[in-house]
């Protein structure tokens, strides 16, 4: 692919207007916060930019990141949308899901952008990576997940993990983590792959303006955006699930559900004590929502599960298990109010 | 021309800016008393960033997201800001709505999603939204389709011919 043609010249080149462009940044630039001229500088920019080269790495996923990218608009009412607009920003090189080609070709192909763009090229990593004695109970075409990356990874200006097992190790990685199962940032610290700068947009599948949006800044800046401890993009991991939930109000009143289909639960209290991970989760579903904007979990009834957080399948007491007291990233607690009324066991 | 000095030569009424027109109306007394601390905000925001247009600054969006959960105050500085002369509506990824308000230059931009809901809403303070001017770039593209459609015109009209005569 021509990585040198800019993003506007590839979009109009498929058909897509200048106003859908505009569209698409203008709701970009509100979901990174950024607003008055520096937005339509963001969106100057943004068409200016060249479309960078992409190898897109999948190791042990179910594919459910690719999947939230690729079918976050309705299919049926949206010849484009918003959020596959993405795709027409990047040239995507390589991608073991998405490609017809397999085994060799497959690999040739990876190789040839590697090579045509070393040092500049994006890498994308969905999936934890088996290590020690699993080490090759994830492999391609005669090459484990492992020796994979550490292969791609040496000409990559930047990497992005995509979902918590690239992240963190996630599910992979679950207690007793038979594979070994590691995230991408931890097996640089380990000194096991090359360390290269690194941005994590965790989740279960990640949503998927997190995806976007900071892909689009890194290409309007040059530079990630502000990240948090574990390198998450601030600008969609700075809150908490729980506080933005639809629920707060319930909560801050100590309106509690007790079960599932109880009276509580259709009245949307909170759901804290059906073991809702909300305060100790750090993510944007509760302000970008799902589906078009739909809804987020604990909107539609169901808590929070955490699945943005480093361990959350090991998390105290599992998916429903009650927490009592969390603690918050500026160093404060957050708990339920006295004398909440305990779930029946 | 400085924002003081616009808004120096308005209070003097030899060139009255839009945002004074707007506050000698109805609408201004009545609804700002009431607005939210977060429209009042806005309501600010909106004057200096129009009152520095008008004396000659930058085209500025100011998004309107903080409004997303408080549908009564949106609906109030909507209210405030009323309709002016101009509306639009575009079909692309989902509808937009634009229309100026009653204070000239000052636009209400919603873009909404393929679902019909709304993803994102701006005021923009220009003379015409960026998103609403036209793309020379694409002349050369639509010109080609024309041509395309003409060419099967052509090709139709020995039968549209045929017909009259026979009349």
């Amino acid at each position: 692919m021509n990585n040198q043609v800019t993003v506007l010249d590839s979009l109009q080149s498929q058909g897509v207007s200048r106003r859908s462009f505009l569209k698409f940044c203008a709701l970009t630039a509100s979901s990174l916060c950024i607003t008055g001229t520096a937005a339509k500088a963001f969106a100057q920019a943004l068409a200016a930019s060249t479309r960078p080269s992409v190898i897109w790495l999948s190791f042990q996923a179910c594919t459910g990141c690719s999947e939230a990218l690729l079918r976050s608009g309705n299919p049926l009412t949206d010849r484009l949308t918003v959020e596959n607009l993405i795709l027409n920003f990047i040239s995507l090189d390589y991608h073991a899901t998405l490609q017809v080609a397999a085994g060799e070709q497959a690999e040739a192909a990876r190789r040839a952008a590697m090579e045509a763009n070393f040092g500049n090229y994006i890498l994308i990593a969905d999936g934890g990576i088996p290590t020690g004695d699993g080490e090759w109970m994830s492999s391609e075409n005669g090459q484990s997940a492992l020796s994979m990356l550490r292969e791609t990874l040496e000409g990559a200006a930047l990497v992005i993990n995509v979902g918590t097992c690239a992240s963190f190790g996630g599910l992979p990685a679950a207690a007793p983590n038979p594979t070994g199962a590691m995230g991408v940032g931890e097996l640089m610290a380990a000194g096991l792959v090359p360390a290269r700068t690194l941005l994590n947009i965790s989740g279960c599948p990640p949503v998927p303006e997190a995806i976007t949006g900071s892909i689009a800044y890194f290409l309007v800046n040059g530079s990630l955006p502000p990240l948090d401890n574990l390198r998450r993009p601030l600008l969609y991991f700075g809150k908490t699930v729980h506080d933005c939930c639809p629920r707060l109000p319930h909560f801050e009143a100590g309106e509690f559900a007790n079960s599932f289909d109880d009276d509580g639960a259709r009245q949307g209290h909170c759901l804290l004590l059906l073991g809702c991970k909300g305060p100790d989760t750090f993510n944007a579903c509760t302000t970008n929502k799902w589906n078009q904007g739909a809804g987020s979990p604990t909107q539609a009834g169901h808590g929070c599960i955490g699945c943005s957080e480093p361990n959350f399948w090991d998390h105290i007491g599992g998916v429903y298990g009650f927490v009592n007291e969390f603690e918050q990233g500026d160093g404060t607690t957050c708990g339920t109010p006295a004398h909440p009324q305990l779930p029946v066991v | 021309m400085t924002v003081e000095s616009a808004k120096s030569t308005a209070r003097n009424g030899t060139q009255p800016h839009p945002v004074f027109w707007m506050r000698q109306g109805k609408p201004a007394a009545s609804a700002s008393a009431e607005l939210g601390a977060s429209a009042q905000a806005l309501l600010s925001e909106i004057e200096e960033c129009a009152l520095r247009f008008a004396a000659g600054g930058d085209e500025v969006s100011i998004d309107l997201r903080c409004l997303k959960s408080m549908p009564e105050e949106r609906a109030m500085l909507a209210a405030l800001l009323g309709h002016g002369e101009v509306s639009a509506t575009i079909d692309t990824i989902g509808r937009s709505e634009i229309y100026e308000t009653s204070v000239p230059c000052v636009w209400w931009v919603s873009h909404r999603d393929g679902e019909d809901e709304i993803a994102g809403e701006l005021i923009e303070i220009a003379e015409v939204p960026e998103v609403l001017k036209g793309d020379r770039r694409a002349v050369a593209q639509g010109l080609e389709a024309l041509c395309i459609a003409r060419s099967f015109r052509v090709q139709r009209a020995p039968v549209a011919t045929t017909n009259h005569n026979e009349r």
